[in-house]
């Protein structure tokens, strides 16, 4: 695996972790059918963390994270997120999904809208912005992600990193509170998974609490406060990054990375 | 191998250049396209081939055709004047005649604006909906104003018709926003779809109704004046029409007799031709007999030579030589007959043309050109021919089974002469037939021109006619309707003061039924061992509500007429024709377009019973041919309605085959709705936007993209099956074409009334594949 690292200092001033609790998941369980995917999963997340969740395929990390927007409906336990419990209610989980932005592997951009409408459309629809405001905010954030000039070009004309770039400055146009990525940069080449990664980075120096399905191990050793690994569909450890990579605990981890940072 | 042999360090990036002018231009298209292997040298020259046999026949049909007629027969006078049979043409005449029928079916002419003006603003109706990017959008209120204004173009009848059908649609809307308040958006839509169907069913006639009778009353002096006025003066207006169509139809019957001395003149010309033609007949006949005389003569010689004379078979020979002989002996006794029948047959056939040689020379091909004339009268005189072959005969009535050999071969020899004079004399004929019609086509060309000139001519009389036989029908109608409202205005009073006791009586008869009978709607409900005393009593009571409604409609319609304020209302069974197949078109793709999307989510829906209402509707609809539902339309729908409903058959078939289309439309939106990633649906779900939200804009717009082709194939079908409706009694353009082809001038004609028909549907149908193609470009955003 890429072990990316960036050229810069990376500024931890604002990465600072508070005691307000954004997501509670409570012995949370799910199945596919009969299968078992997640198995008393019991998580708190405080506003301001940066998780990475580290582990095998099918091991369900993503699973684990498409719950907490009800991508994927949970059979057991119960998830709260900003002091909301995600139930069948349709008003809980479109208020929910409007707080927590989320990242997709292969971006998920709308083809047949310009990269401006992909970023204003859930501001007008959903949040009610005028229009010149919403294409205001769309903007900003699309300056912020350094694509302020393909705002009117269609996402098919875009590369790989920009793609996702743009689906960042999506997501971040709705203001959310949380940012979930699923595996942001496993559809890349590495020339462009170091400009996301940038942008994930610059997110975190601004204190954004964020839930990280990745292989990246540089990113998580730069930026998270916490690794998570999990393995089966449990959590098996979690720890500090630095104590996560040089000491980790269960045979089952230090296994994970002997494989993945061992070439 | 050393490092230095491998290393290599681009120092200048290349220039672009052109590529080979070999690989560019015309040349390379050909042969790249037209000739690039045996295989397809082969298959480019056998399809010009065929393309230019189909050409070939087809274009000289098509353009030698005749535009101006007034029969079919006429037609063929035309044609055979020009080209005698040679080749055939189109004749164009019949759609001349009828292209207004075929567009409007039994239309009145004089109101063929309304369809034309519903049609032009068909346009800009679609307009903003269609190229939404040119348009203004302000357009769009037009756009869904347009259904209404059409329908009461088309079908005519007091202006507030069409506001209060958009009404309910208001009504609904206003019903939505009030409930949307205080309860969910089901209760909210279910309470829009009430108040609309109660402003429908309950509310809209009864306003119509006395918006009629308000207008009506205030106008019922005046209208009584005015139309006693003018069904005094309509008599003699018809009578004026009657007259002017008389001497129209005297000059009608003038030009025909001009058209048909032209005819006989052209005959005339041609008589030469003709007679020329009737010998070349008889001559090659007699020909043939010739060669066969001189056949027989040849057989004759050969019996006679084997047998050394008349075959007799030897003294003391088997009895099969003598069967034998007997049996050569007969043939040779036939063989002299055939000689001297065959040789009298020729003669008699050389005598059997019809033409005399004098008349011919008289002709005016002869009068043209003197050489002719000799020629002619050198052909045609048959002496030369005649004689040889009389003196032939006279010796052939001498041959005989005893006929010497040497004999015999004198006379074949001058058979055969008389044989090969005949042969030049048929070919000398050739070149003055030959001659003498590349003369008479010069004459005919004037003749010609007369002919059409006077066909034209006779065309222009017969529209004349058409419009005058039109204005005094319609007087006529005007006339007989304006006695038959006046005489039912002369009973409005009393039908309308007869009400209100028909109706006690009606409530009297009620209250002494039982009770258990009240709601029964025949007597052949009641019950067995029913009393013949309540028996009685509930026919009348069922014959008296009859009364009431029968005499309450009455009033209405009365009242209807009296007090319309708008256009003249037309019947649908007058409606036909390519606007029948325009307005069932147009309306089913309008609607089965949203009704096939609702269906193709339902579909997808995750909710039970919606998902199998939606399929089940689906597989119903699309497992039974069109034809039946059509006929359940039709028939059957009556059965289901509530008596005396009077639903529209057009309406009713509309509805039918929207049903129809929805169901194919939700399939192939289905197949785009499946063709989208999940991640679109997700992409929409992780920004918060409701189901309708995502539906409406990420997942439709997508899925209907995907879906353009096959929505549009639908679309063209749906179009080209209206057709179908010639089933259940409708005059589309193909009942017409019936129509037209049992009319006694007509009977025989298809090609050209098919092709004209096909014509007009294909300028639909290809329009409508154009803009699938423009959208699909439009909308084309993937590629870089």
């Amino acid at each position: 695996m890429s072990d990316t690292t960036t050229e810069r200092a990376i500024n931890r001033d604002a990465m600072t972790v508070s005691d307000e609790v954004a997501i509670q998941i409570t012995d949370m369980n799910k199945w596919y059918g009969t299968f078992h995917v997640l198995r008393d999963i019991n998580l708190t997340v405080n506003q301001g963390e940066r998780i990475v969740i580290a582990g095998p395929s099918g091991s369900g990390k993503s699973t684990l994270i498409r719950c907490i927007n009800r991508l994927e409906e949970h059979q057991a336990g119960t998830i709260m997120v900003d002091g909301t419990e995600l139930s069948s209610d349709l008003k809980n989980i479109d208020k929910i999904r409007s707080e927590v932005g989320m990242c997709f592997q292969h971006f998920n951009l709308f083809p047949h809208l310009t990269i401006l409408e992909n970023c204003t459309l859930a501001q007008i629809w959903v949040r009610k912005t005028p229009k010149k405001e919403a294409e205001e905010i769309a903007m900003h954030f699309l300056e912020k992600v350094k694509i302020p000039e393909q705002a009117d070009k269609y996402p098919g004309m875009l590369s790989g990193g920009q793609q996702q770039r743009v689906a960042i400055a999506r997501s971040l146009c709705m203001k959310p509170r949380i940012m979930l990525f699923d595996e942001p940069t496993s559809a890349l080449d590495p020339e462009m998974i170091k400009e996301v990664l940038d942008t994930m980075i610059e997110l975190a120096e601004e204190g954004m609490t964020m839930l990280c399905v990745t292989h990246e191990m540089g990113f998580a050793r730069q930026v998270a406060n916490r690794v998570i690994f999990m393995d089966a569909g449990q959590i098996v450890e979690q720890n500090e990054p630095e104590e996560f990579f040089n000491n980790p605990q269960s045979d089952r981890t230090k296994l994970f990375l002997s494989q993945i940072l061992g070439h | 191998m050393s490092n230095s042999e491998i290393s290599f360090v681009r120092t200048e990036m290349l220039p672009e250049k052109a590529p080979p002018a070999k690989e560019t231009g015309a040349i390379k298209w050909i042969r790249q396209n037209l000739f690039s292997g045996w295989l397809n040298i082969l298959l480019t020259v056998l399809s010009l081939y065929v393309i230019y046999a189909v050409l070939s026949l087809v274009l000289p049909w098509a353009f030698g055709g005749v535009w101006n007629a007034g029969s079919l027969t006429e037609c063929r006078e035309v044609l055979f004047s020009f080209y005698k049979g040679s080749h055939d043409g189109a004749c164009w005449a019949v759609i001349e005649d009828r292209w207004l029928q075929i567009l409007f079916g039994f239309y009145p002419p004089e109101l063929y604006w309304r369809p034309i003006l519903a049609f032009v603003l068909l346009f800009v109706a679609l307009a903003p909906i269609l190229f939404a990017d040119k348009v203004p959008g302000q357009l769009m209120w037009f756009s869904l104003a347009y259904p209404f204004l059409a329908a009461w173009l088309v079908w005519g009848g007091s202006f507030w018709l069409p506001i209060f059908a958009a009404f309910g649609f208001v009504a609904a809307v206003i019903a939505y926003k009030i409930l949307i308040k205080f309860a969910g958006p089901i209760v909210a839509n279910l309470g829009a779809l009430a108040a609309a169907l109660i402003w429908w069913g309950m509310l809209m006639s009864p306003i119509s109704d006395g918006l009629h009778k308000m207008v009506g009353s205030s106008r019922f002096e005046n209208t009584v004046a005015t139309l006693n006025a003018r069904t005094d003066a309509l008599p003699a207006e018809v009578a004026a029409e009657d007259a002017l169509l008389e001497a129209k139809q005297a000059e009608i019957a003038e030009a025909v007799e001009v058209k048909n001395e032209i005819l006989i003149e052209m005959t005339g010309i041609r008589i030469e031709e003709f007679g020329i033609e009737e010998q070349f007949e008889a001559k090659e006949v007699a020909l043939q007999r010739i060669v066969g005389a001189s056949e027989s003569i040849s057989d004759l010689s050969d019996i006679l030579a084997d047998w050394g004379g008349a075959p007799v078979a030897a003294s003391g020979a088997s009895e099969g030589d003598i069967a034998k002989a007997e049996a050569a002996a007969e043939t040779a006794e036939d063989l002299v007959g055939d000689i001297e029948s065959l040789l009298t047959g020729a003669l008699s056939d050389l005598a059997d043309d019809t033409v005399d040689a004098s008349e011919l020379m008289v002709s005016s091909a002869s009068q043209a050109d003197p050489s002719i004339a000799e020629d002619v009268s050198s052909m045609v005189s048959k002496a030369g021919l005649e004689d040889p072959i009389a003196a032939l005969i006279v010796r052939a009535g001498n041959v005989s089974t005893e006929t010497p050999e040497a004999e015999l071969m004198a006379l074949q020899a001058d058979v055969e002469t008389a044989a090969s004079a005949l042969g030049a004399n048929i070919e000398a004929l050739q070149t003055v037939h030959d001659k003498v019609i590349a003369t008479n086509a010069e004459s005919l060309v004037d003749p010609q021109a007369r002919l059409l000139d006077q066909t034209s001519l006779l065309t222009a009389l017969r529209d004349d006619q058409t419009v005058i036989s039109q204005s005094k029908f319609r007087l006529e109608t005007e006339l007989s309707e304006g006695n038959s409202f006046l005489n039912s205005l002369g009973t409005l009073e009393a039908r309308e003061a007869s009400l209100p006791g028909l109706r006690s009586r009606v409530a009297d008869l009620k209250a002494e039924l039982p009770r258990n009978m009240r709601n029964l709607i025949a007597v052949n409900q009641l019950p067995e061992g029913t009393s013949s005393a309540d028996e009685r009593l509930l026919s009348e009571y069922l014959s008296a509500r009859s009364d009431v409604l029968g005499v309450s409609a009455s009033v209405n319609d009365t009242y209807g007429e009296l007090g319309r304020v708008g256009l003249l209302p037309i019947d649908s069974r007058n409606i036909g024709g390519f606007m029948l197949a325009l307005i069932i078109g147009i309306a089913g793709i309008v609607l089965s377009l949203p009704l096939g999307i609702l269906l193709a989510l339902g579909r997808q829906s995750h909710l039970f019973i919606v998902n199998k209402i939606c399929v089940v509707f689906i597989e119903v609809i699309r497992g039974v041919p069109l034809i039946v539902w059509l006929f359940t339309a039709s028939l059957l729908l009556n059965y289901f309605l509530p008596p005396g409903t009077n639903f529209d058959l057009v309406l009713r078939v509309i509805i039918m085959v929207t049903l129809f289309a929805a169901a194919y439309i939700a399939e192939v939106i289905r197949g785009g709705l499946a063709a989208l990633p999940t991640g679109q649906y997700e992409g929409a779900d992780s920004l918060g936007l409701s189901y309708w939200q995502s539906m409406q804009l990420i997942i439709l717009p997508q899925a209907m993209k995907i879906s353009i082709p096959g929505i549009v194939n639908t679309f063209i079908g749906l179009f080209k099956d209206t057709t179908l409706v010639l089933f259940i009694g409708l005059f589309d353009p193909i009942g017409l074409a019936g129509a037209i082809r049992a009319d006694t001038a007509w009977n025989g004609i298809y090609w050209e009334l098919f092709i004209f028909i096909g014509l007009l549907f294909f300028i639909f149908c290809f329009s409508m594949g154009r803009y699938s193609l423009h959208l699909e470009k439009k909308l084309q955003r993937e590629h870089r």
